[in-house]
């Protein structure tokens, strides 16, 4: 029996697990129904008709087949979140009500199939949705992709690039490239490649192969390699603010983080935590997780001494480019989770035969980074990626709530918002716009 | 959507439900998740009913984008392929039924790529282009993934691969 065969038995015996289901015509029919009674919004190259109540933007009649229905009015209206003067503390972010403000400044940006960082464009080169990870750099940005081609030696994992604004490219990279960080002043780039050959034994790669280039030019400036009993250590996640390198294993059973010294050439031991979220290299702060066994897995923000600041809320996504440029604040999404009786109720609905499922709401949350405190919340969108203004404004992608229609909004730490781009619909999995900090 | 139109999507639904929800599970290996995906490409699929000439490939190609683009409710458990090897089992005198467990915890552990590649050739048993087309990539790409996920179930379930053909170099560095 070959492991194609098992596959085949292994996959049919699996979904036996799902038992069929009546009513679920209905139930799409009635949730398609649901969403465009709370249609109040007109997609991008048409008039915004209506503002109303609600916590969701949808884009005008989800039904229409034939353009978009202007006169389909919500529930009762009310002033739109960036009115008057709210203030820091808790925003209820109403999308269709917002004011068109300017395109995203100084963040890496994509629309119309072009990336853009201010006036400067840079070619794809992929499909929009091949692109992992973007970041600017002094001379034009490094991108992260997944390409689609493949060589007859096998397909590479992933492609690190340097983009020039002249059309330049610069290929860094190729292969198990997890992720690659930027020095504050954005002058160098680091990242690590994998080798999977032999494996180290903790599970990860066999060998990893370190790298600081200079993010201008490409030109490598410190390289290391990594094997034996350290050789999934590790991938890169940032820079740590005075030139060390934070990495993570790359094995999903890590037993802590080390920190790579390029001048020195040394790579040292951290701390116990398993995972790193997110690193200010302008404040020597990152957020890091607790390994997948440990009891307590909610995510903490860590100073350069290793020294635990404060924990973030459980059920937190931390983007990866979270902190502001200048590290004094930390924007995440805040996610409750269900409660139990919810997922009881959830339980019982399903069983009696009707499709159910219970919205979580989701906030972007600004917190200090030093201490903490909460700044700013942002209710009344399904946030996406997160990133920053060189000024201070928060710029992160807003879904509806099916995911068809997608724009990006800019707030302001005051609580002042705007639309940075006009929510587009989402095409089959074709997205009209890819903030930065992915 | 006219009464005709509300009429075959319904067709469409209770006749094709069950495949494409069983194929959301096996992608996802969750079934809470299968529902939501499922459903949630069906309520695309409503909108753009009259427009879409081939809706079950439309309802494939929406949950495995949505899928692969899906962060709500992530974790930060990472599930991508620098996952770990889980530790050697004992062997199962029972033979197939521990066979099909490591497999399954095998397939979890793979990327989402890694484990579409494998459910639609697999399962599905789509062939190669329309596979292809579903994620978005070439034919080439196709091949090489399913090598590379196969190698890789093989790292993850060296029980179950005992018996199954020996990787090629190229396959077992992937």
């Amino acid at each position: 029996m070959t492991l194609e065969d098992h596959l085949r038995d292994a996959l049919d015996d699996l979904v036996t697990r799902v038992p069929p289901r009546a009513g679920l015509a209905d139930a799409v029919l009635r949730e398609a129904n649901r969403r465009r009674a709370k249609v109040r919004l007109a997609t991008a190259g048409t008039t915004v008709a209506a503002v109303a109540a609600g916590t969701m933007f949808v884009v005008a009649d989800p039904l229409a087949v034939d353009g978009a229905d202007l006169g389909t009015i919500g529930p009762a209206a009310r002033e739109p979140a960036d009115a008057g003067d709210p203030g820091p503390g808790t925003v209820d972010l109403d999308v269709a009500g917002l004011a068109e403000g300017p395109a995203p400044a100084g963040a890496p940006w994509i629309t119309d199939g072009v990336l853009r960082v201010d006036d400067q464009e840079f070619a794809l080169p992929d499909d929009i949705s091949r692109i992992q990870t973007i970041e600017a750099v002094a001379g034009g940005v490094a991108v992260l992709t997944v390409p689609p081609a493949e060589s007859p030696d096998g397909s590479p994992d992933l492609r690190l690039l340097l983009l020039s604004p002249d059309g330049g490219r610069t290929e860094l990279g190729d292969g198990p490239i997890y992720g690659f960080g930027v020095s504050a002043d954005r002058t160098l780039i680091a990242w690590a490649r994998h080798d999977w050959a032999t494996h180290a034994p903790d599970g990860g790669p066999g060998r990893t192969l370190l790298y600081v280039a200079d993010a201008a030019t490409g030109e490598v400036l410190h390289e290391r390699v990594q094997s034996g009993d350290g050789g999934s250590m590790g991938s890169v996640r940032g820079f740590l603010g005075d030139g060390r390198v934070l990495l993570d294993a790359a094995t999903n059973a890590p037993t802590g983080l080390a920190l790579w010294d390029p001048e020195a050439d040394t790579v040292t031991p951290w701390t116990g935590y398993g995972f790193a979220n997110a690193v200010s290299p302008g404040a020597g702060l990152a957020v890091l997780s607790p390994t997948n066994e440990a009891a307590n897995r909610v995510p903490a923000v860590v100073d350069a001494d290793g020294e635990t600041r404060w924990e973030l809320p459980p059920d937190t996504h931390v983007p990866q480019h979270g902190f502001s440029p200048d590290g004094r604040h930390l924007a995440v999404i805040v996610s409750p989770g269900l409660t139990e009786a919810q997922e009881r109720a959830e339980r019982r609905l399903q069983d009696e035969g009707g499709y159910a499922t219970i919205d979580v709401p989701r906030s972007v949350v600004v917190f200090d980074a030093v201490t903490g405190e909460r700044e700013l919340t942002v209710d009344g969108t399904e946030p996406g990626t997160v990133t920053w203004e060189p000024d201070g404004s928060l710029v992160f992608e807003v879904w509806n709530d099916d995911r068809t229609v997608a724009g990006l909004v800019r707030c302001s730490l005051d609580g002042r918002c705007e639309l940075a781009a006009r929510p587009q619909d989402v095409d089959g999995g074709r997205l009209p716009y890819l903030g930065g900090g992915l | 959507m006219d009464s005709r139109a509300e009429s075959e999507f319904r067709e469409f639904v209770e006749s094709r439900s069950l495949a494409l929800r069983r194929s959301a599970y096996a992608l996802t290996g969750d079934l809470d998740t299968a529902e939501d995906l499922v459903q949630g490409a069906l309520v695309k699929l409503v909108r753009r009913w009259q427009k879409v000439d081939n809706p079950e490939a439309y309802v494939r190609r929406t949950i495995y984008h949505d899928h692969a683009t899906r962060w709500r409710r992530r974790k930060i458990v990472r599930e991508d392929t620098m996952a770990a090897p889980p530790d050697r089992s004992v062997s199962d005198a029972s033979g197939q039924v521990g066979d099909r467990l490591d497999l399954r915890q095998a397939l979890l552990r793979l990327t989402a790529r890694q484990r579409a590649v494998l459910v639609l050739r697999f399962y599905e048993d789509l062939p190669e282009r329309e596979v292809a087309e579903i994620m978005g990539c070439s034919v080439g790409t196709v091949r090489s993934q399913t090598a590379r996920a196969l190698a890789r179930v093989r790292v993850l379930a060296p029980e179950l691969a005992a018996d199954a053909a020996l990787p090629t170099p190229e396959e077992a560095s992937a």
